[in-house]
């Protein structure tokens, strides 16, 4: 059961890290749950999971600019439903349609945010990428002399 | 041309332990976990979960990278790693790091071991 578990647990990870270490990592299961304890490596697969989605990958970022953006949209909905109990109806003429209305700006809103954040995240991981690029030449280099 | 190593220390001590781990030769994942239990007397123990999270991000930093195996006949789903030049260059200036943090530690506690006598 433990085994069906922690397979089942491993496919959770992000699929580059899945493709990459999974049939190893299983492999390790078998070799040293009994030594090790199956629950402490389930426990230590539970981390891992958590680590892999919330720092190796930017879905926490995209996850708090998708939050920011419906915090933001608070305060205009709540101008928007007073006007309507002071009967001032500015830009929809029923409930349903100002609802409409301030769920697709929500959208709008959370979509410019997205693409904003993921070309930040793109930009970030090339400048990164020739760093390391650079820093590998030096370091081969560096041993080369 | 000396190249500034800073950004990547202190190294974790799961870093450090997987670092120290493969300087002596290519392992495969289980052999970094039980060198490392060897190398701390058993007092740091990492798991797989923890060990192919940071072997990612070293491989991702270029310390360590894919080894050949090196038996034929060897269990296709064992797979080997070795330091790279880099990730000794990082190794060897966090011992000196540390080797300057333990001299200063001597230092300041050698008086307090006085004043105790």
């Amino acid at each position: 059961m433990t085994r069906t578990l922690y397979a089942s647990l491993l496919r959770l990870h992000p699929q580059a890290f899945r493709r990459q270490f999974a049939p190893e990592m299983l492999w390790i299961f078998d070799e040293a749950h009994v030594s090790e304890g199956a629950w402490i490596l389930l426990f230590d697969l539970l981390a891992s999971l958590c680590r892999q989605w919330l720092l190796r990958t930017g879905f926490w970022k995209v996850t708090a600019a998708i939050i920011g953006a419906a915090l933001q949209m608070l305060p205009a909905l709540n101008v928007f439903a007073r006007s309507r109990s002071l009967s001032i109806r500015p830009m929809a003429e029923t409930p349903v349609e100002a609802q409409g209305f301030a769920v697709i700006v929500m959208c709008m809103i959370s979509l410019v945010i997205l693409l904003v954040v993921s070309t930040v995240l793109w930009a970030t991981r090339v400048s990164r990428l020739k760093a390391l690029a650079n820093r590998r030449s030096r370091c081969r280099l560096n041993s080369a002399a | 041309m000396v190249e500034d190593l800073s950004p990547f220390l202190p190294l974790s001590p799961a870093t450090l332990h997987v670092l120290l781990a493969l300087a002596g030769e290519d392992r495969h994942g289980y052999g970094i976990m039980q060198e490392v239990a060897r190398q701390s007397d058993g007092q740091y123990k990492l798991g797989p979960g923890t060990l192919y999270d940071n072997l990612q991000k070293m491989m991702n930093q270029g310390m360590v990278e894919e080894a050949p195996s090196p038996a034929d006949n060897d269990d296709p789903r064992r797979r080997y790693y070795r330091l790279t030049p880099f990730g000794r260059a990082v190794l060897t200036a966090d011992v000196a790091r540390l080797e300057g943090v333990v001299r200063k530690a001597k230092l300041h506690l050698r008086p307090a071991h006085g004043k105790a006598k």
